[in-house]
């Protein structure tokens, strides 16, 4: 293993938002970091074009000879390089939009009589029926379960929820 | 799109079971540790940082590789192979890739599955909805 790959996380979590020249295999590869992989220390390099487009490269954790910091992002750096891999609409639901949400969805699951408790550290999940659970914002994508079945039929009912005070 | 050709296996490996993707083997074991340790003894709040770090880069590791998923990725690996593939998935340690439609001098395979420590880097495009 190389040094870079003895790196800790919290030295990794340094080169986010920077823009670096990597060495691997005599080749430089120059990019904004992404992230770093904990597990294989592999760098994901974006480099933003225009016309609406971004070229990732990502070097392999274990080829990496040399990193060199070119530049410091600043924070409009940041919310692109974030907003590149979010998807679409996951952004931009405030704390009271969240909370809505899931009254919203908790007055659903009562009306169809499903057993729930909420859960986490700022009671932000729902866990329905003891084998699935719902993250905010509460959409049928946002359920989890190892039960096909049950996550099939909860995403059914989620859809069909008739809809809250505002949005939907 | 060329025809695929028909699946090519590589030849076992020198235990004469597996080919090359065992993960008890002394190859493997020497150059792909499965397990990452935390750092030495320390104390409660450093680890609790160590976590948090480790889970934001790990979360934003994850969401490149499902931005990847049914693009054209590019592939450089050693010995001056580039190859062109789609990319299906990735297991949980990063060792191997499954990719869809690897272009190769023999041919086009169908499916292929990459060995990570064999590539060097590997590129994509994708949009930036600005």
């Amino acid at each position: 293993m190389n040094g870079w790959c003895r790196k800790k996380p919290l030295e990794w979590q340094e080169y986010v938002n920077k823009e670096v020249k990597v060495t691997a295999a005599e080749q430089e590869y120059e990019g904004w970091v992404f992230t770093v992989d904990p597990v294989s220390a592999n760098i994901v390099l974006v480099n933003l074009k225009d016309g609406g487009k971004a070229s990732v490269m990502a070097v392999m954790g274990h080829a990496v000879e040399a990193v060199e910091v070119l530049r410091e992002g600043d924070s409009s750096t940041a919310d692109q390089l974030t907003s590149l891999f979010m998807p679409a609409g996951a952004q931009g639901y405030s704390r009271e939009e969240l909370e809505n949400r899931k009254s919203c969805l908790r007055d659903w699951l009562e009306k169809n009589r499903i057993p729930f408790t909420e859960q986490g550290a700022q009671q932000e999940t729902l866990c329905v029926a003891g084998v699935l659970t719902v993250n905010p914002p509460y959409g049928p994508e946002d359920c989890s379960s190892s039960n096909e079945i049950i996550l099939s039929r909860v995403q059914h009912l989620i859809q069909s929820n008739p809809g809250c005070q505002q949005d939907q | 799109m060329k025809t695929p050709v028909c699946v090519l296996r590589l030849p076992r490996g020198p235990d004469g079971t597996s080919r090359g993707f065992d993960p008890s083997s002394a190859r493997y074991q020497a150059l792909c540790p499965s397990t990452i340790s935390a750092s030495g003894p320390v104390d409660c709040v450093d680890l609790r940082s160590e976590q948090r770090a480790r889970s934001f880069l790990r979360e934003r590791y994850l969401r490149s590789l499902i931005a990847m998923v049914k693009r054209d990725v590019k592939f450089t690996m050693y010995e001056k192979v580039k190859v062109d593939a789609v990319f299906a998935g990735s297991d949980i340690d990063i060792l191997n890739f499954q990719v869809e439609d690897l272009e190769t001098p023999l041919g086009v395979q169908k499916e292929a599955l990459i060995r990570c420590p064999d590539v060097i880097c590997y590129s994509f495009e994708i949009d930036s909805n600005l």
